[in-house]
């Protein structure tokens, strides 16, 4: 049998190959007629989701189902047939990952029609359409002039009568699209007009580089209205007090608090996500069911599942969302699905093979160059490039006939087998994004992976060059590789058995999640608390934000890990010394009860996030009167609150917020207002980032009368001898207030063993949070992988989440840890640095400069020889040896200046040979 | 800092005291045979000859820095040499080319040196000791000081453990770190606050330094770098002199960038001909590029070019362009790292706008 999954974008490709990677049969069911949903129209052409089309496309384990809908569905968990464009197929489980629709019922007001004026979709189309144009500039659509001032307007369709709730994503992408204008058009100005600014994490530090470095205008103000004239569209906006625009040129003069015009070239319109139109349909058929707002409906406690047992569901078709917690599910949901179905099917790349030995073999140099579907067969005259590598040295055959992925692949193997190729240049395809797919092709084949180059005709030479160039750049590039290829040697690979364990660090809700999930996928888990009891930050909570009881949620947790074999519970337990690499790790664990050496596959790294202690901030320690939201909330769930005036101060104190700090001040703000109708709850803030759903919660406590006063960064509210004063913005004027009770909204401060982990992992460290591979503002697609594969993170070692994301994130992590332990074994990686001992001098720069502490200095006892008597003296020499971790990322290797470090597949003598024809 | 003020003659007691006392197992320090200066490694405490006419002596000859490069046995040695020649030690210390715990830096004032055979040729008109008028009134007569000497900005001894400094007639001697302090009163020298900055004196150097930098005929192109190189002949004396060149095996002595018979040939046949030797610009860009964050500015790459190649206009002034950028001084302070290994994320980011 098998897996469905129902949605080919970036969810639903995630979850194909999550699955399909760990050897499980899947049916990828996509109505469109190609895959990649909404992210394969972004602007970066770099953004990964190609190459994981491709590799969907050429899996042996996934059955692509394109131009097809899902007709009907009978039968139960582990034994469903769905029934799929007049087709039935039978699988034990469904994933839903149907996606969203954009906004699409736009008010007139917004000149929508009018050329310049486009949806952040269409912009990125238009960014992608001018990184391949000749001038590469940005122009007016409506003239063709360079676009100077641009301006984007967020919350288009959210947030208002049309569709209530917060798109989420639109903070986000806005400022990765501003990010992009500014960075290949520094001198444009940018505006954008914003509500709130809800972004989390790295999108703040994002906004925060945005608003500082590249002079992008933020204005808080909702625009109304795009008035067109000509080519030029003016905005509207209502100028607040304190706000200084810092854009170069001409800005506009302001103003306290008056209406402002400002004349812009284009307008892009933020536009909000609406949950997709098929998801009706599809839920009447599978019988799940759908919230409020169209969405399927899942819980804060099983973000993944829907009503009916063997359905999951993941991505923007549950709530709108951002890609990173949109892959983070559906790689989550995976490994729910195949928890009702069992592997059937071999996992590519376990298979045993013998490679040629090409040491005493003539030069056989096979040249395959694609027409990547016309975007390179139409800039560069292949025929004649053909008839110029032809008469290369060492190229036995020259291959120009292939347009596909596929084609080429297959090409390959048949020249490797068929006409005993030795080396393989491919020029077509970009090698950051396909070359794995190109050396397993070659390993397939039998031969050494490593005896392979690629030029990029695509990016680099069709797309860069006009046509005249193009076909000689073509050449020079494909000659240079030649180059290189002639002086490739096999690299030497090794594989090793897979440990099928996993460590998790970190009892709370994410890591107790986590090792369930492993363990009920099958293997063994050692799950690594450093305190003495599980629960981690659900002990310190009462209640959630959707009224269930944390208590509750915990017993289940610890109930459920007390009953499954599979997982050993280490309390105040620590992990030392970590060696070895993904699928075969060593450490020393601590714990109350043991000390001793661990073997294991795959690490989860779940540490929680602790809350700052705000001592002496508004008086917080010295009066009584004042407390955290967490305390308050203890004081809540007790029933009574001795208070008639409440004044909750939001963001008065510096550091990284919570993705609930936010959620937790207005449903705090509501739950007091509930025991006490006629209490005054006076919030004062920055920004209330209720996103998505949450929205609505911050509407209800505005109707039930919550007080929200605005302040600026520069003027915080003070609080002094019993009254607080702030700044209203709005009102524009100074408000005091006699509280009795006033409620903080601490920071978060990352995990203090954080340091500690990432040291012994060796991934990199960001304010004190660990940091995942991808790192915006690049689209994050791997949001729980990092650099060092085989170490997974999730919810607060990276960012302190809300509990559902905590348990979506942790359940992907899971699932890519997983998708690993499910190998039998591994491959040693080829491109390692290797040391020449008899040249190096041993200065040890490599060894700081090495970021995974791979390389050690060893020393020697030197000796002296005089007059030909050797004599010891006492003293040291130094030289460098590569230890295990290597990542291959050539930083020792670029510096050492004698070439006694050097990297694989990169030797001097590579690289000098393509420099040599360049 | 605590030091003390000595006599000119008191030097040779001091020096003599630090392997008496065992504070050191040798010295190397410079010594005169006739007119000339050339440095030598002491054992024996009676070969030590009178310093005071001889450590100040205004001629360059090797930097001392590579005499004791690869020093990485646990005996010590004390080295008495001029501001270019510790600082190079430091840069070999940071780079591990010798041990940190067997040198003792004793760095003595400089006013600017003359290349050793000129101040051999010339030793009646500059004598033993020089002053920055004497300096000028001999440039009057054709005499001058080497070119690196004239943009140094850094003559003053203010580097290294002990320094050896030219105060009114006399000497101040004083120690900057624990172990130079520690030197001093093994030998029994009375101890007190000494103020050896010399803040205005300094001004005055690098003011003038940079004037003279200034004035430099510069290489301002690719085309004007290979004309400069045109009469190099790779012999490359200018790395086996440099203090701060550390290789074991240089590249350009590895096949690659010393190519030779069948690589030779694939080379001219690539490209139809090719200048012989070959990479006579790989060779010197590579260097810079290799010395650049810890080259000295001590000219001894110029002094040892027998085809006398300025090369003061191409390493040092570049170096400093580098250094500039990420506000490193070699030398300066053994503990501050090497730029390459303190990455910081956005440190040329202005710099590359």
């Amino acid at each position: 049998m098998g897996i469905a999954v129902i949605g080919g974008g970036v969810a639903g490709i995630t979850a194909a190959l999550d699955l399909a990677d760990s050897g499980y049969k899947v049916y990828l069911i996509e109505k469109n007629a190609k895959l990649g949903g909404k992210v394969a129209e972004l602007a970066e052409c770099e953004t990964g989701i190609a190459s994981r089309i491709v590799k969907i496309e050429n899996h042996p384990n996934i059955d692509l189902m394109l131009s097809s809908e899902v007709e009907g569905l009978s039968g139960s968990a582990g034994d469903f047939k769905l029934k799929v464009s007049g087709k039935e197929i039978d699988v034990e489980s469904v994933v839903l990952a149907p996606g969203y629709d954009v906004f699409d019922t736009i008010a007139k007001s917004y000149a929508i029609g009018h050329p310049n004026v486009v949806t952040a979709l269409e912009f990125e189309a238009m960014l992608r359409a001018c990184t391949a144009s000749e001038t590469g500039l940005l122009l007016r659509p409506s003239d063709g002039k360079p676009v100077k001032r641009i301006g984007f307007i967020k919350c288009v369709g959210s947030r208002g009568k049309e569709n209530e709730i917060c798109s989420t994503a639109c903070c986000g992408f806005t400022a990765k699209e501003a990010w992009e204008v500014k960075e290949r058009f520094p001198e444009m100005e940018v505006y954008i007009f914003y509500m709130d600014i809800r972004v989390f994490g790295r999108d703040e530090e994002l906004v925060a580089k945005l608003k500082d470095k590249y002079g992008v205008n933020y204005i808080r103000s909702r625009v109304p209205e795009v008035i067109p004239e000509n080519d030029t569209l003016t905005v509207k906006f209502e100028n607040k007090p304190l706000q200084g625009l810092r854009g170069r040129g001409q800005s506009p003069r302001l103003e306290n608090g008056t209406i402002e015009r400002l004349d812009l070239d284009m307008v892009v319109l933020a536009v909000g996500l609406l949950p997709s139109k098929t998801i009706g349909r599809l839920a009447e058929i599978m019988g799940v069911k759908t919230d409020t707002y169209g969405y399927l409906e899942t819980s804060l406690t099983n973000p993944l599942e829907t009503n009916v047992p063997g359905i999951l569901a993941c991505g923007t078709a549950t709530a709108p969302m951002k890609v990173r917690e949109s892959v983070a599910q559906a790689s989550g949901a995976a490994l729910k699905a195949a928890l009702f179905s069992e592997r059937t099917e071999p996992i590519p790349g376990q298979e045993t093979r013998k490679l040629i030995d090409v040491a005493d073999k003539p030069l056989k140099i096979g040249v395959f160059i694609c027409g990547c579907e016309g975007e390179v067969a139409e800039c560069i005259n292949i025929p004649a490039v053909v008839e110029h590598v032809k008469q290369l040295k060492g190229v036995t055959s020259v291959d120009g006939e292939t347009t596909t992925m596929k084609e080429v692949l297959e090409a390959i193997e048949s020249g490797i087998v068929d006409q005993g190729l030795n080396r393989i240049v491919v020029a077509g395809y970009s090698p950051r994004a396909y070359e794995d797919l190109f050396r397993d092709a070659c390993a397939k084949a039998g031969l050494n992976p490593y005896l392979l180059d690629m030029v990029n005709l695509r990016e680099q030479v069709a797309w860069v060059h006009g046509k005249e160039e193009a076909t000689d750049a073509a050449v020079d590039q494909i000659t240079m590789a030649v180059g290189r290829a002639r002086y490739l040697e096999p690299v030497p690979i090794e594989s090793y058995p897979v440990t099928p364990r996993a460590v998790v660090v970190g009892g709370g809700v994410a890591g107790m999640n986590a090792a369930l999930e492993i363990a009920n996928a099958g293997y063994e888990v050692y799950l690594l608390e450093k305190e003495a009891e599980l629960g981690g930050g659900l002990r310190e909570t009462t209640e959630l934000q959707r009224g269930e009881k944390a208590s509750d949620v915990l017993k289940e947790y610890v109930d459920k890990i007390g009953s499954n074999e599979k997982i050993k519970v280490y309390t105040g337990a620590t992990v030392e010394d970590v060696r070895g690499r993904a699928g075969s790790f060593r450490a020393r664990m601590k714990s109350e009860k043991v000390d001793e050496e661990i073997d294991f596959g795959a690490v989860v790294l779940a540490t929680g996030a602790g809350e700052f202690v705000p001592e002496g901030w508004y008086g917080y320690g010295q009066e009584n009167k004042v407390v955290t939201q967490s305390e308050f909330e203890k004081m809540l769930a007790g029933g009574h609150v001795d208070a008639t005036t409440i004044v909750m101060i939001q963001d008065g104190i510096p550091g990284h917020r919570s993705k609930y700090s936010g959620i937790e001040v207005v449903s705090n703000a509501l739950k007091a207002k509930e025991l006490n109708p006629d209490l005054n709850v006076f919030v004062l803030y920055q920004e209330i980032k209720t996103y998505g759903k949450w929205e609505v919660l911050y509407k209800e406590a505005r109707e039930k009368g919550v007080i929200f006063l605005r302040y600026d960064e520069g003027r915080p509210p003070e609080f002094q001898d019993g009254i607080v004063s702030v700044y209203d913005v709005i009102f524009n004027d100074e408000i005091q207030i006699k509280p009795d009770l006033v409620v903080l909204s601490p920071a978060m401060l990352p995990a203090e063993e954080n340091e500690h982990l990432s040291k012994m992992f060796k991934i990199p460290l960001k304010n004190g949070f660990l940091l995942e591979e991808q790192e915006r503002p690049k689209l994050v697609l791997t949001p729980v992988d990092t650099v060092n594969k085989g170490v997974f993170i999730c919810d607060s070692a990276v960012y302190p989440a809300m509990v559902d994301e905590a348990i979506a994130m942790s359940s992907a992590a899971a699932s890519r840890a997983c998708v690993l332990l499910a190998k039998n074994f591994l491959e040693t990686p080829g491109i390692v640095s290797v040391v020449n001992e008899a040249i190096c001098s041993g200065c040890g720069v490599c060894v700081e400069l090495c970021p995974v502490e791979a390389i050690e200095l060893v020393e020697e006892p030197i000796s002296a020889v005089t007059f030909g008597v050797m004599t010891v003296i006492s003293g040291k020499k130094k030289a460098a040896r590569v230890a295990e971790g290597c990542i291959g990322c050539g930083s020792c290797a670029s510096y050492c200046p004698s070439g006694a470090m050097s990297l694989q597949n990169f030797k001097d003598r590579q690289v000098f040979a393509q420099l040599d024809y360049a | 800092m605590k030091g003390t003020e000595l006599k000119y003659d008191d030097l040779e007691g001091f020096l003599k005291g630090l392997i008496e006392n065992k504070v050191i197992d040798a010295l190397i320090m410079p010594h005169r045979v006739g007119n000339k200066v050339s440095y030598m490694l002491v054992r024996e405490k009676n070969k030590i000859e009178p310093p005071a006419s001889v450590i100040f002596a205004p001629s360059f000859g090797v930097n001392a820095a590579n005499v004791i490069k690869g020093w990485m046995i646990d005996n010590k040695v004390g080295i008495v040499a001029k501001p270019c020649e510790i600082r190079a030690v430091i840069e070999l210390i940071k780079l591990k080319q010798l041990n940190e715990e067997s040198v003792l830096l004793i760095t003595v004032d400089c006013s600017g040196a003359f290349k050793n055979e000129d101040y051999a040729e010339h030793y009646a008109e500059i004598g033993n000791l020089v002053d920055s008028a004497k300096i000028k009134e001999l440039e009057g007569k054709g005499i001058s000081i080497r070119e690196a000497c004239a943009i140094c900005e850094n003559r003053l001894a203010d580097i290294g453990d002990i320094i050896i400094a030219r105060v009114n007639g006399k000497v101040g001697v004083a120690g900057l770190t624990e172990m130079g302090v520690e030197a001093l009163s093994a030998v029994g020298l009375l101890l007190e606050a000494k103020d050896l900055e010399r803040k205005e004196e300094k001004e005055r150097i690098v003011a003038e330094a940079r004037k003279r930098l200034e004035e430099l005929p510069k290489i301002d192109s690719v085309e004007a770098l290979e004309e400069f190189l045109q009469d190099c002949i790779l012999c490359k004396n200018c790395r086996d002199v440099c203090p701060v060149c550390y290789c074991k095996e240089c590249f350009f002595d590895q096949p690659l960038g010393n190519p030779a018979g069948g690589d030779l040939l694939n080379l001219a046949e690539l490209r139809g001909a090719i200048e012989v030797p070959a990479n006579q610009l790989l060779y010197h860009l590579t260097r810079v590029y290799h010395v650049c964050t810890t080259c000295v500015a001590c000219g001894a790459c110029e002094d040892a070019c027998p085809k006398s190649i300025p090369l003061t206009r191409f390493y040092p002034v570049l170096a400093q362009k580098v250094q500039e950028i990420f506000e490193y001084v070699p030398g300066r302070d053994v503990k501050e790292p090497l730029p390459f290994i303190t990455y910081k994320e956005e440190e040329l980011e202005e710099r590359l706008r």
